[in-house]
Parts: C-alpha cells; sequence; structure tokens
C-alpha cells in the first residue's frame, strides 16, 4: 500500500521544495522506494533541488498528454534507485493539468510499486494547489517560525479540510533559528502550534548547507554534518512511523553562540 | 518524340518518351551514343516514366549504354512492374536528394528565457542568450549568437546533419534528431574562449571547436 502525501504551505519560498526533496531522499535511504511529483508546472524546480535537470526528457504534462509513458517520464536518481522524480513541465502552466488527471497519474505510479508518493505542491491556493492535493490523502505543511507564513499555513489547514478533504495535516517548521527565540526576536515552534493547533511532525533549524547543497543539487539530508540535514532524516522516520524525539535546538545555539563569542574574543 | 538526354546532379539523365515504341528507343540510344564513343562516361539516370518493361527490353539498353563507357546506372520509373524489374537487375532510383530545412531561418533577437519555447521548421538564429529552461527546437541548425544554457534541438524533423552552434555552448541538453546529450553531472565543462558547434559524429553528438 503506498502513501500519497502532499507537501504544501500556502506562501512561497518557505522550503516546500527543499523539503520533498530531502524527505525523498531520506525515505529512499531508509530502503523505502519513493516517486517525487513536481505539481509546480510551470516554474519547477525539483529538479535542479535534486541535481537531475539535465536528464529531463519528458514530463508530467506529456504523460498526461500521452506523448510518453510514465516509464519513460520518470528520472531515475543518479545516487539512489529507490527514488524517482516526474518533473513538471517548464514551458507550460497549471492548467496544463486537471485534478482527475493527476488522480489517475498517481493510481498509475501506485501501479509501479512506490511505497511513497511525495507531491511537491505549488505555491498558492488555485489550480496547482487543487491538482497537487486532489490526489494526496495525507498532507504535510511546511511554515516558517514569522506571521505571514503561519497565517497562510493556517489558510491552507481550513482548505484541506474543507475541500480537499485532507484531515489531519502534519506540521514542519522550517528554518527555525533558536538565538532569535532565545531573545524573543523570533516566534517558537510552540507559538506556531498554538496557532495552527496541528500535530508538529518536525522542526528544521536554519542552516546555510541548505544554500550550497541545493545550489550542488545534492539534497542536504544526505549530508551526516548538517543539522538540517539530521533534522530531515528524523522527520522521514517519523513519517515511517518510528518514535524519534525533536532534536534539541538548544544544544544547536550553545554551539552557534560558543562559535559567536569566539569570535568576539579574537 | 526522341530522348532527351540532360545532366544532372545524379549524373547523365536520359529521358525515355513513352509513347515511342522500344525498338525506335534502342535505335535512338544506338544512334546518339553509339557513335561518340568516348564523350560520354560516368553515371547515368534512365527515366522511364509510365512504360512498362520486360527484363530483356531494359538489359538490352543498359548493354547498349554500358558499351558508351556509361554507368553506374540508376533507374527512374512509376510503373510498379518496371521499377521491379529494375530492382532484380540492381537498378534502383538516385538516391532523394538531402531535404534541406524548408522555409527561412527565425532570427530573434534578446534573452529566451526559461519557459519560454522558440519553435521554427527551419533554422533559428538567437542574437542573445537561451537560459536553463528554455527550448529552441528547429527544422535546421540553431545557432546562439551568446550563451546556450538551456535546451537546444536541431534537426526535430529527423537531420542528423543538422548542428547547433553558440559562442559560448553550456547547454542543458542538446539534442539533434533523435540523439539526446546532456551536461555532465559533475562540475561545469571548462567554458571554451572560442564557439563550439555540436554536430552528430560517429552516431553520438561531438563537441567541437567552431572552425
Amino acid at each position: 500500500m503506498s502513501r500519497v502525501i502532499v507537501i504544501t504551505s500556502g506562501k512561497g519560498g518557505v522550503g516546500k521544495t527543499t523539503t520533498t526533496a530531502n524527505l525523498g531522499m531520506a525515505l529512499a535511504n531508509m530502503g523505502e522506494k519513493v516517486a517525487l511529483l513536481d505539481a509546480d508546472i510551470g516554474l519547477r524546480n525539483l529538479d535542479l533541488v535534486l541535481g537531475l535537470e539535465n536528464r529531463i526528457v519528458y514530463d508530467i504534462v506529456d504523460v498526461v498528454e500521452e506523448r510518453c509513458k510514465l516509464r519513460q517520464a520518470l528520472i531515475k536518481d543518479k545516487r539512489n534507485p529507490n527514488l524517482a522524480l516526474l518533473p513538471a513541465a517548464q514551458t507550460r502552466d497549471k492548467t496544463a493539468v486537471n485534478p482527475d488527471q493527476m488522480k489517475k497519474l498517481v493510481e498509475d505510479l501506485k501501479e509501479e510499486g512506490f511505497s511513497f508518493i511525495l507531491i511537491d505542491c505549488p505555491a498558492g491556493i488555485e489550480q496547482g494547489f487543487k491538482n497537487a492535493t486532489a490526489a494526496a490523502t495525507e498532507a504535510i505543511i511546511v511554515t516558517n517560525p514569522e506571521i505571514s507564513s503561519v497565517r497562510d499555513a493556517d489558510r491552507i489547514v481550513g482548505k484541506l479540510e474543507a475541500e480537499a478533504e485532507l484531515k489531519n495535516p502534519l506540521l514542519i517548521v522550517n528554518r527555525v533559528r533558536p538565538a532569535m527565540i532565545k531573545n524573543q526576536e523570533m516566534m517558537s515552534v510552540e507559538d506556531v502550534q498554538e496557532i495552527l493547533a496541528i500535530k508538529l511532525l518536525g522542526v528544521i533549524p536554519e542552516d546555510d548547507c541548505i544554500i550550497t547543497s541545493t545550489n550542488r543539487g545534492e539534497p542536504v539530508s544526505m549530508s551526516e554534518t548538517s543539522r538540517a540535514g539530521q533534522a530531515y532524516r528524523n522527520v522521514a522516520r517519523r513519517i515511517r512511523g518510528e518514535e524519534v524525539p525533536m532534536l534539541n535546538l538548544e544544544e544547536s545555539f550553545g554551539f552557534f553562540s560558543r562559535l559567536k563569542k569566539l569570535f568576539a574574543v579574537s | 518524340m526522341t530522348i532527351a538526354i540532360k545532366g544532372t546532379r545524379n549524373g547523365l539523365t536520359i529521358v525515355i518518351p513513352d509513347e515511342e515504341a522500344w525498338e525506335q528507343v534502342l535505335s535512338q540510344l544506338q544512334a546518339k551514343f553509339g557513335e561518340q564513343e568516348s564523350f560520354w562516361s560516368g553515371a547515368a539516370v534512365l527515366e522511364l516514366g509510365e512504360r512498362e518493361l520486360e527484363e530483356e527490353d531494359l538489359k538490352k539498353a543498359i548493354a547498349l549504354l554500358e558499351e558508351a563507357k556509361l554507368g553506374p546506372f540508376h533507374l527512374v520509373a512509376l510503373h510498379p512492374k518496371t521499377i521491379e524489374t529494375g530492382a532484380r537487375i540492381g537498378l534502383c532510383p538516385p538516391s532523394a536528394p538531402e531535404k534541406l530545412p524548408t522555409g527561412n531561418a527565425l532570427y530573434l533577437k534578446g534573452t529566451i528565457r526559461s519557459g519560454q519555447v522558440v519553435r521554427h521548421d527551419g533554422s533559428i538564429v538567437i542574437c542573445g542568450d537561451v537560459n536553463a529552461g528554455a527550448e529552441v527546437i528547429a527544422g535546421g541548425d540553431v545557432v546562439v549568437f551568446g550563451t546556450l544554457r538551456g535546451m537546444a534541438h536541431a534537426g526535430a524533423e529527423g537531420n542528423e546533419k543538422a548542428q547547433v552552434v553558440a559562442v559560448n555552448l553550456r547547454p542543458t541538453q542538446i539534442r539533434i534528431a533523435g540523439k539526446i546529450a546532456r551536461s555532465p553531472d559533475h562540475g561545469a565543462p571548462p567554458l571554451s574562449k572560442s564557439p563550439e558547434v555540436a554536430s552528430i559524429v560517429g552516431g553520438d553528438i561531438n563537441i567541437s571547436p567552431l572552425s
């Protein structure tokens, strides 16, 4: 039985694509067969973050419009054969696909034997959102600890419950900076949870590694040293049903503050 | 009606009118080619029109022309039986002339950006850059006076002789006819200071300096 999870946020730039790529890679590295589906037609990025852009020959619209078979469009990851990407089309827009076609597509992916199908949802609440959520049976909401992204996430939770019949979405709070929280300059994870009142799946600390890993096309969850990578691996384990305690952010705070002190002295 | 002789790129073309009896044709051939023995030489094309011919008759004509130092021979015929007869004794139509891209080249000025597609039956010339995520698809060649970062498809209708030329060739992918080449995964290739050309060499897409 495959699980179909949409990763959504409402607001753009909070880390949906990064989260999709990292969870996909982490799950694949745990032996799961994972398909990543980029639903952001016209503004595709997932291929870039995974470093697979130059392999794209066919895309989701080619499959839907029957110019190729699903298997021809699926790009096997160059590092882990358990991971496959169905890229979005760059030269079309969200109207190129409709929710029924997405459902059919996901059914076909299930038949290919994937245990996880992760759908990278575009920003916004229009056609792209409707497409991405149509076939999903679970949802992960990504938000940043700041008011506008929390506001949009709240809107999304409401829409998921009302329109997509996706109850009980799970929350990932991304780009958390413990030092700022400590100084009360940033909303804490608890503040976010209080507003959204959905179950917390994970907390991802702000990490410069994300920028370099994105530019290199290598998901940070492959890195042993990155804290964000560790956090993503923990989220992947929780998705699989393991009980994993939340990362101790204080620890990372301590590390950074120690670094800061070091620089202050010198 | 008499036979007509034309010089074409496929060699000497001998057009034989349908109305003439074959015996007449043979004697005309004899008259034209038998006398000036050394004047003719090289490949020849027999254009037979709708005429239906037996193997024997065709062989007689060929033998006659061979004596005049002509050959190898090609056959252009419309009657299926004649085509078959020709094929039996090793006569085939001359190879079709190379199909050149139709229409004029499309000339564009400016940057082709991600998500944009330029499609044209003939060749495409772009005075500007082609960014990653953009697609340029041409029946003929693709020429970029700028940096090619996106996908270029030359000879999209199957012309394997088509080329992709760019002042700065750093594409995500290059396609020529049915072949696909992608950029290397690790590290950008060293930036060539001179324009480069991608073409099919020995069945694979090959990149070399434009000379």
